[in-house]
């Protein structure tokens, strides 16, 4: 068996090196967000008329009177000691402290998104599975191409227009008054309703592929009922390929928080962003990136590995 | 000699050439004609604006603003008396027109691109994957936004935004598909056979692999149609007074109690174009790959 | 006739679409409880689509439009309609594909418990010991150890043996066989059909053996029934039908199995 562990262990020191690899990236293309700029970054910030004074403390601060690579070692190393891209412009406090300050309400938008996601469409893919071809199905699958074509601060709209304004089931947006979470489930609904229909789909196809497979008309023919199977049988071959989606999606889970944050005006990473935009503060928008991107990493290395984990075959030296 | 280039010649045909040919149109997957009628209609209807249209959509009415449906203006007007049908009709012009062109740039790049590293391999395609990992790592709507405040807003900004990541997917399936499609059985036999080598991945490869990024550029056109009125809603994008369909639903938004339908029409605009695409990118989809 | 283990009558078998051809007609014969009856045919005969009616379970968009059935004087299909719906008791089936018909995530002796709790409300260890008795049964060295295993751990011929297992696992009184051996080597090809005799003679389980290869057939079974095109062709007692073959299709049959035979001397 200490073949086996070697062999799981390899698995995952090569998913930890790929991700770490494409961490390494990611810093690389966060650094560059400031030198995309055409024109003079400081410029942007302070505007045409800055005295010279002005533009040339400013040019210190980010470093740009150094060479690239002079620049690149000390984003690095910024980075490796505080974790973030330097001090907020405008706050003058640590960006990844500005960050982390606002990580929970993003934070549990996101997650409540996902599970609400995972809920339904869990549940609709069944439906359509079993019920292949029949109305039921069909019905499904044509509300399912509607998911991509909904832009998800439309939807939201909609649904202010419904549940906040006229049956006040939910506040209109804003965060405090009503309650941490209560502000969070209408933005977890439309997150849910916006990206559920795609995985339907896939789910669903998925879960056809195993259960027309050979054993489960076996288990069948052994006499076993169809809710046994399905639970069983059919659910565990169906996840693994399902739990992969969902850390894919997890980038379009973190964009679209983003919108809905502006759309319901929550106090997360999202507005944040877009103060920072606004104030052009390129450290808070560097540091921002940062955590996004390293944040899709890093859930995507852990449903990796425990797909990897769950599923024998993997653990298998081929 | 002359055999054996017979033999080879005679490989089978393009799936749907037979299909069509053997059944006619009729046997046509449904999914493609609706997707396909409906997206025409939209894409009449937007071509067609200038003779649709009732009002020039950047015509101001300030003494008949916020006016409910009626005979002169069909959806009534917004805050600014502005003709709401017409601006739905001028902004489906800018805004699908941009969509395409925003799409079609990262796809033909991307496409060329993953079949040129597809064919060769080697460490420049690893290189270029590892990239792509990297820049996908960032959420889309980041990096539109991010890109956005670089270039500013309206037009630019859009191309440059969906080109940043735009190419990603096609590299990824054309070099997966053109590296599968080298090695086929069939194609080796044809090789083999005596046939060039530009002849092989013209005549069979290209047809078994043209189909995807296609079908991606179709469906591609969904999510660049959301992304540039998601844009216009923030201000980002589109910028007035050129019609938009998000920046309409922006506008609509503080009164959308009343008049609803300034806010909600525009993104049922999109709905019925979305699914119009969806319907043509799974048409395609069963009509040329029917093995996917 | 009837009072044999299993009788079909006048089956046919009928794709949904409209206007097609029957894939399967008027198949008629009967099976005495322990007999062996393998139906021969080339590919697209109609020969797994009967096994599969029997089981209850078609592939999509493939209905039975006439036919009776009978298992143990019970009838379970008249006239084209299902009225039991339970034959799963009496007949247990053997695959074509040892790859696909094991779920890959459970460990097989598992299923085989899972399987034996299902029909007799055993407790888990008694179950156990069931499963670990098949296995042993159908061959499979260190059937403690194996009970762990999941099934790519095997090899083809040893999944094979497990599914013979799984069919096994709940005393069925009909074995049915879809070219069990037709993915397998010839070596483990002998091998499995032996070993579905041994078992099945020993507990006079009934073998309904599909196949295209006529050598394997003629080990096995005593009765044969020839198919094409969904019709029956020739049927009677193996060695008989094999012999003189009266019917020109199953000369021709017959031939091209020589053929091939002896080429690869």
């Amino acid at each position: 068996m200490t073949g086996t562990t070697n062999v799981i262990f390899r698995r995952l020191f090569e998913s930890a090196s790929r991700a770490i690899l494409t961490i390494f990236g990611v810093i690389i293309a966060t650094f560059f967000i400031l030198h995309i700029v055409p024109g003079d970054p400081v410029l942007m910030i302070l505007g045409e008329h800055a005295s010279s004074q002005a533009v040339a403390a400013l040019r210190e601060t980010l470093g740009l009177d150094r060479s690239l690579w002079t620049q690149f070692i000390a984003f690095l190393s910024g980075i490796i000691q505080h974790a973030d891209a330097g001090h907020s412009l405008v706050y003058r406090i640590p960006s990844s402290e500005l960050v982390l300050s606002r990580l929970p309400v993003t934070g549990t938008l996101v997650l409540l998104s996902t599970l609400l996601t995972v809920a339904i469409v869990c549940v609709f893919a069944i439906i359509a599975a079993v019920n292949e071809e029949k109305t039921a199905d069909h019905l499904i699958r044509t509300l399912s191409t509607l998911g991509a074509s909904m832009p998800v601060f439309w939807v939201a709209i909609i649904l202010i227009l419904v549940f906040s304004i006229n049956l006040r089931w939910f506040p209109v947006g804003g965060m405090g008054r009503h309650g941490f979470i209560n502000s969070l489930i209408l933005p977890a609904i439309t997150a849910a309703i916006v990206t559920a229909p795609m995985l339907i789909r896939s789910l669903r196809t998925q879960l056809l592929e195993v259960l027309n497979a050979d054993f489960v008309n076996m288990l069948r023919i052994s006499g076993l009922s169809t809710p046994r199977i399905m639970v069983r049988h059919v659910l565990p071959n169906a996840a693994i390929p399902a739990l992969i989606l969902l850390g894919i999606n997890i980038s379009g889970m973190i964009g679209g928080s983003i919108i809905l944050e502006r759309v319901f005006a929550l106090p997360g990473i999202g507005s944040l962003l877009f103060d920072a935009i606004a104030k052009r503060d390129f450290p808070l928008i560097q540091t921002i990136a940062l955590f996004s991107a390293a944040g899709v990493v890093v859930v995507s290395f852990i449903t990796d590995i425990t797909v990897r984990l769950l599923d024998p075959r993997a653990r298998m030296e081929k | 000699m002359s055999n054996i280039n017979i033999l080879a010649e005679k490989l089978p045909t393009h799936p749907v050439e037979a299909r069509v040919r053997q059944y006619g149109v009729k046997r046509l997957p449904v999914t493609l004609i609706i997707g396909a009628t409906i997206t025409l209609l939209v894409v009449m209807m937007a071509l067609l604006a200038p003779i649709l249209a009732t009002h020039d959509p950047l015509a101001q009415d300030l003494a008949n603003q916020l006016s409910v449906p009626s005979l002169q203006h069909l959806l009534g007007t917004d805050y600014l008396g502005r003709d709401v049908w017409s601006r739905l009709l001028y902004g489906a012009r800018t805004d699908l027109r941009i969509a395409f062109f925003a799409a079609l740039f990262p796809a033909l790049t991307g496409t060329l691109i993953g079949c040129l590293l597809g064919f060769t391999g080697g460490r420049l395609l690893w290189l270029l994957l590892r990239i792509a990992d990297c820049l996908i790592a960032f959420p889309f709507y980041l990096v539109v936004l991010i890109v956005v405040f670089a270039f500013g807003s309206g037009e630019i900004g859009i191309y440059v935004a969906f080109a940043t990541v735009g190419w990603i997917p096609y590299v990824r399936i054309m070099s997966t598909a053109t590296q599968a499609a080298k090695n086929q059985e069939w194609a080796l036999a044809a090789q083999a056979a005596g046939l060039s080598r530009w002849r092989v991945i013209r005549v069979h490869i290209m047809p078994n692999v043209i189909a995807q990024p296609i079908i991606m550029f179709v469906a591609d056109m969904v999510y660049v149609i959301v992304a540039i009125i998601t844009l216009g809603y923030l201000g980002l994008g589109i910028q007035p007074p050129t019609p938009d369909w998000g920046s309409m639903i922006a506008d609509g938004q503080s009164f959308v109690t009343t008049l609803w339908w300034i806010p909600v029409i525009p993104g049922i605009a999109v709905l019925i174009t979305g699914i119009g695409l969806s319907f043509l990118a799974d048409g395609l989809t069963q009509l040329l790959r029917p093995d996917a | 006739m009837i009072s044999d283990l299993l009788t079909v009558c006048g089956l046919h078998l009928r794709n949904q679409q409209p206007g097609s051809e029957h894939l399967v007609s008027d198949i008629s014969f009967s099976l005495a409880a322990g007999a062996t009856l393998g139906i021969v045919g080339e590919s697209g005969s109609g020969k797994s689509l009967t096994l599969r009616a029997l089981t209850g379970y078609l592939p999509r968009g493939i209905k039975i439009t006439t036919g009776d059935i009978w298992i143990n004087g019970v009838q379970y299909l008249q006239d084209g309609i299902t009225k039991k719906n339970n034959r799963s008791h009496a007949i247990g089936m053997v695959f074509q594909n040892p790859m696909s018909a094991l779920n890959p995530l459970m460990q097989i002796g598992k299923l085989l418990s899972e399987i034996h709790r299902i029909h007799t409300r055993d407790s888990r260890e008694k179950a156990k010991a069931r499963a670990i008795e098949l296995i042993e049964m159908v061959g499979i060295a260190f059937p403690e150890k194996a009970y762990y295993f999941y099934p790519h751990q095997f090899s083809g011929g040893q999944r094979q043996r497990i599914i013979l297992a799984v069919a096994l696992a709940k005393n069925p009184s009909i074995l049915l066989c879809d070219e069990p051996t037709t993915a397998l080597d010839t070596v483990t090809q002998t091998q499995i059909v032996m070993l579905i005799k041994t078992l099945c003679r020993e507990k006079n389980i009934a073998v309904i053996f599909v196949s295209h290869d006529l050598s394997v057939v003629s080990q096995l079974c005593d009765n044969i029934y020839v198919m094409k095109d969904g019709l029956m062709v020739e049927s009677g007692n193996t060695q008989d039908v094999l012999n003189n073959p009266r019917h020109a299709y199953t000369r021709k049959l017959i031939n091209s199995q020589l053929l091939l035979e002896g080429n690869n001397r």
